[in-house]
């Protein structure tokens, strides 16, 4: 059962500037499916249109029974320079109409995962890059939707948070959450993705299993990255 | 080879282009049409009739306190040498040259800190002619000795900062504001003013005596300007400049001046509540917006002190306005902040929030113009009266704004 469908026939700034074209994709419960491709190749713009933020999209975008349930990691911390990290929490909580207990019951687990009970009164601006990731990650989690849209999320983070935060996607996964996930770190793709997607000039260059990606290139052997350069090779 | 004099000529030019450049960036054609102008008109207005002895304020000023004024300007009073990094190792090849350069920058403060006392001693004089009733003769004799005062002072704390210690330089100026304060009021007398200059003048050849620290000139002038530049940019990102170009550059604080242990403003727990408290933490721990409404509100207070009455209820009304018109830009800034982005939320009806946070963030400054107007206009009646007016007022505002804020 499909949690997303994306359909994109064109998507862009303006009808004038369009990025994107022929995209078309599903995402099915607990899958987790990497989005790979060149800068500019339409990684960014792909999840623009899927959250609703692009100005300019023709196709549709559908999400599991109409409803909307989805958790963004941007590749840059966003977050309010004004508010501790404990707010940004109860700010989540007030919105979800959790109470207290809930809230903390939720959250406790998440902030000792990542090291940041000791911070939370703390204004996320004076955190490092990391940190900040760290607390996106958090606040993403506490949401328990049922797609996660994940754009580059180990740049900054220690290799211990990445290991906390796979194996947390993993059990996520377990509990029927979808994960769709930009990256360039092509063997941590390799490794832990069900399906690839690669993008090419705005467009879907190829899609399938890891095997099927190496299939395609003609390669019995070799790493993702491999068959990644043969593929965009052949195209241009 | 570049004397002293053509030094500091080429270095004054400099700055003066430098502030030119910085004037063409910040001061856009608005600031010109919606506050000088009509600042100026109100300026003057005021200034015809504190010359007619119309002003409430010139009341209020005796022989103790149209001095402060005085001694305010005069303590104020600060000299540059507009020397750079660069001419360091000239200057310390060519010593000779040390004593033209003092002198041409001294006449340049000299002149500039003239100019300015007198310019203030005329936009001050009505109060003490017109209403403490001196003669035309003693103020300009009391004008000319605050505008030497002005420049000996201006130059004494110059030397002193550069050529003593920090505590040195505190504790001079502690004093000298005392015994300068005494000498303009109560002790004023004609002779014991020559005295006073005579006593600053021998000051200042002491103090210009120890040696001169070319390093130590650069880095207060090069803090001086840093402090102009960030005043001017504070304010730009008011007339349509990006935030962070008034930002300061010294290091964030870890935690917030207010609420520092993320104390909750709302015991319920509501999407209402949530976007009320972000907004007002938002605001209160945001220093741009939050002096903004507090210059505003203080204007408006200001304001309805002194301008004519039938202006007043205009300018009260106008403030009010232009708080609401603030407090609705903030909320767009607060609301297109991208961490809206990361979850879907469920659907709100904000125009309801804003109205609930408009009328909240607008009370302490319209209830403060409301009071100031009641009493000013109507006396103890007024501080009955004008708040309750103002409270309507305030929240037919609020309610207007709400709604011209698109609900997404």
């Amino acid at each position: 059962m499909s949690v997303l469908n994306v359909n994109i026939e064109q998507a862009g700034y303006s009808e004038e500037h369009r990025i994107i074209r022929d995209i078309v994709f599903q995402v099915r419960k607990g899958e987790l499916i990497g989005l790979i491709g060149p800068n500019g190749a339409g990684k960014s713009t792909t999840i623009k249109s899927i959250l609703g933020t692009i100005d300019y999209l023709e196709g549709s975008v559908c999400f599991e029974n109409n409803q909307m349930k989805y958790a963004y990691i941007p590749e840059q911390p966003v977050f309010y320079e004004e508010l501790t990290l404990w707010e940004h929490i109860q700010f989540v909580a007030s919105v979800r109409e959790w109470s207290e207990n809930e809230m903390t019951q939720r959250v406790l687990p998440l902030l000792k995962t990542f090291r940041l009970e000791e911070r939370v009164h703390e204004l996320p601006v004076t955190f490092s890059k990391g940190m900040q990731q760290k607390l996106m990650i958090v606040l993403a989690m506490l949401n328990d939707p049922s797609l996660y849209i994940i754009d580059e999320p180990f740049v900054g983070l220690d290799p211990k948070a990445i290991n906390d935060f796979l194996r947390l996607l993993n059990e996520k996964r377990q509990e029927g959450a979808a994960v769709l996930m930009t990256t360039h770190m092509l063997d941590t793709a390799e490794r832990i993705c069900d399906r690839i997607i690669l993008l090419m000039d705005g467009e879907i260059l190829t899609q399938g299993k890891i095997d099927d990606i190496h299939q395609k290139a003609g390669m019995d052997q070799g790493s993702l990255f491999d068959s990644f350069e043969v593929l965009m090779e052949r195209s241009t | 080879m570049m004397t002293g004099k053509e030094l500091f000529v080429h270095r004054l030019k400099d700055q003066l282009k430098f502030y030119n450049q910085i004037y063409r960036v910040t001061v856009y054609w608005a600031v010109w049409v919606y506050i000088i102008i009509p600042f100026s008109i109100i300026g003057l207005g005021l200034y015809i009739d504190l010359w007619r002895g119309y002003v409430d304020l010139g009341l209020l000023s005796n022989e103790f306190t149209a001095p402060l004024l005085v001694l305010i300007v005069v303590m104020s009073s600060y000299s540059t040498s507009f020397i750079r990094g660069a001419d360091i190792l000239f200057l310390w090849q060519y010593q000779s040259i040390f004593k033209r350069l003092n002198r041409a920058r001294w006449a340049y403060f000299v002149s500039l800190s003239l100019f300015k006392t007198w310019l203030l001693m005329l936009i001050i004089a009505p109060i003490f002619i017109q209403y403490l009733e001196w003669s035309v003769l003693n103020y300009t004799y009391y004008a000319l000795f605050a505008s030497l005062l002005n420049a000996s002072i201006g130059i004494i704390k110059r030397e002193m900062k550069v050529r003593f210690s920090n505590w040195t330089n505190r504790f001079f100026f502690l004093v000298s504001s005392i015994i300068i304060y005494f000498i303009l009021t109560v002790l004023y007398q004609p002779v014991l003013s020559i005295f006073a200059l005579i006593a600053l003048i021998m000051v200042i050849l002491k103090v210009t005596k120890q040696t001169q620290k070319f390093n130590q000139e650069i880095a207060f002038d090069l803090e001086r300007k840093n402090k102009i530049l960030s005043l001017i940019l504070m304010q730009s990102s008011h007339i349509g400049a990006p935030e962070f170009v008034g930002e300061r550059l010294y290091r964030k604080r870890e935690n917030p001046w207010i609420f520092r242990k993320s104390r909750k403003l709302f015991k319920k727990s509501t999407p209402e509540a949530a976007f009320e408290e972000l907004y007002i933490k938002a605001l209160l721990r945001n220093k741009n917006w939050l002096s903004f409404y507090v210059q505003v509100t203080l204007i408006g207070v200001m304001g309805v002190i002194f301008v004519p009455v039938w202006v007043k209820l205009i300018l009260w009304m106008l403030i009010l306005f232009i708080i609401g018109v603030v407090l609705k830009v903030f909320w767009i800034q607060v609301m297109s902040n991208q961490f809206l982005q990361i979850v879907q939320w469920q659907h709100l009806n904000l125009s309801d929030i804003t109205k609930s946070i408009f009328q909240k963030a607008m009370l302490p400054g319209a209830m403060l113009i409301s009071v100031t107007l009641g009493y000013n206009v109507l006396s103890f009646l007024g501080l009955l009266i004008m708040p309750v007016i103002g409270l309507g007022l305030t929240f037919v505002l609020a309610n207007y704004l709400s709604r011209s804020v698109r609900n997404e």
